[in-house]
């Protein structure tokens, strides 16, 4: 081990110094202020709607009703529904929180940037004992497995979107290529792309409900022996599989026309306990409405 | 101390390890100093939340799991027309050429694995840390260093041969 640190500690005795500061700081000043600009505008348009449906409605009510009026109707200001918080990395206390799907297109891939600005957020309802990891979509049992074998967990909400490609060879000696196989944008296009797929060992997938929105559910079975492969990946963009017979449970969901990946991991030595978590976590997401973000 | 002092101060403690950290794990420089930049906005936009945790183990992890999930995005455009390293071929005299040709072998692993040896072998975390980190198990951990050192040993035997005999 002195020997590798000693070679990794001469392969960088020349590294300078990068990264900037300031040019960070004004980055993200920016960064809010179009975030305030925006904020300011949908709040001028909002506020000009309300006047004008609020003109239009009383007029009608004096044309059309001439009794003393009721109680005030309620209205979307009089709303109770809470604002949920955002799921932040680490331990999560027991709760609903709104997921932000982050940054899971590059436009320069060939995504389309129309839809990667209108990426839907998530809720769900997060029991205790799970901790969240942003940069990996991931909410994981906070116990030694984690999301690995042999009773480890995972659910995954939405890295895979509508572009993502099929690897002819899941099993991966080192990753050093794109994938092979390219999916079309749409739910079908990809439930039937995995399906065809003569490495890919999947169940019968059928039409579901999710959020509100319609998709196709099917799971994955993962080999049992992956030690010969650097990563078994059946596409990208995507987690790979974290351990020998890991099962993905996999909702292929249409929201909006955007294809969003919802995954549930978990193993055959994974309790029950967890897999009912895991699937309540499942059946408490909603997609919310998609914003436009700067 | 206010938030950006604290910021300024960090920077300018841990700035030069983490920029080591960066070239260890992306073995290049240009894209190094965009890792490193991106961090850096990354942890401004949070650095409120990081007061509650140890700082350095938050932008740590910010840092890894940026290389990795950014690396992931970026080969899809990129290796396709992928090129040696730029200075592969530049000295190939004694300890120069040992280091080439461990730095290319480490190009060949996958981020994940890289992230790994990288804590593991240069960062000195346990591998319980290096778990924390990478947002993975350490039964992962164990296994990714496993494969990764075994990776090396075959794509750079004489560059490793001193490491014959690490426990992984």
């Amino acid at each position: 081990m002195s020997g590798l640190r000693a070679s990794l500690d001469e392969m960088v005795a020349d590294t300078p110094v990068y990264g900037d500061l300031d040019r960070a700081i004004q980055q993200v000043a920016r960064g809010r202020q179009r975030h305030v600009r925006l904020g300011m505008g949908l709040a001028a348009v909002a506020a000009v709607l309300v006047l004008v449906v609020g003109a239009v409605a009383v007029n009608r009510d004096r044309a059309e009703d001439p009794q003393p009026a009721g109680p005030p109707p309620t209205t979307a200001t009089d709303s109770t529904a809470p604002t949920l918080r955002a799921l932040a990395d680490g331990p999560v206390e027991p709760g609903r929180y709104r997921y932000s799907i982050q940054d899971p297109c590059d436009p320069r891939m060939g995504c389309s940037p129309q839809a990667a600005n209108s990426l839907p957020d998530i809720a769900v309802t997060v029991p205790a004992g799970w901790n969240a990891t942003n940069e990996f979509h991931l909410i994981e049992p906070a116990t030694q497995s984690g999301t690995g074998a042999p009773d480890g967990a995972g659910l995954v909400l939405g890295w895979t979107t509508y572009h993502v490609g099929l690897y002819s060879e899941p099993c991966r000696p080192v990753e050093d290529s794109a994938p092979d196989l390219p999916v079309g944008p749409t739910v079908d296009a990809f439930v039937d792309a995995v399906t065809a797929h003569p490495k890919l060992h999947v169940t019968e997938p059928t039409r579901v409900r999710l959020g509100g929105y319609r998709g196709r559910f099917f799971t994955l079975m993962g080999p049992g022996d992956i030690s010969g492969c650097a990563e078994w990946r059946p596409w990208d963009p995507s987690p790979y599989l974290q351990g020998p017979r890991n099962r993905w449970d996999l909702w292929a969901m249409d929201v909006d026309g955007v294809r969003l990946l919802i995954m549930a991991g978990y193993y055959p030595g994974t309790s029950k306990a967890v897999r009912t978590e895991l699937h309540d976590m499942v059946d408490s997401i909603q997609f919310l409405p998609s914003k436009i973000r700067p | 101390m206010d938030g950006e002092a604290e910021l300024r101060e960090f920077v300018a403690a841990r700035g030069a390890a983490l920029s080591r950290a960066a070239f260890l794990l992306t073995g290049d420089h240009q894209a190094a100093e965009d890792l490193v930049q991106d961090t850096y906005v990354v942890m401004v936009q949070r650095w409120r939340k990081a007061d509650k945790v140890d700082p350095e183990a938050y932008v740590r992890r910010i840092l890894y799991s940026r290389f990795v999930d950014g690396w992931r995005r970026r080969r899809l455009r990129e290796l396709p027309w992928s090129s040696p390293s730029e200075t592969r071929g530049a000295d190939t005299t004694g300890a120069a050429a040992d280091r080439l040709t461990l730095r290319d072998a480490l190009d060949r692993l996958t981020p994940r694995q890289r992230a790994v040896l990288v804590l593991r072998f240069y960062d000195d975390l346990t591998e319980v840390q290096t778990a924390d980190v990478l947002a993975i198990s350490p039964n992962t951990v164990k296994s990714q260093t496993r494969v990764a050192l075994q990776r090396l040993r075959e794509l750079a035997p004489d560059a490793v041969a001193e490491f014959e005999g690490v426990e992984s």
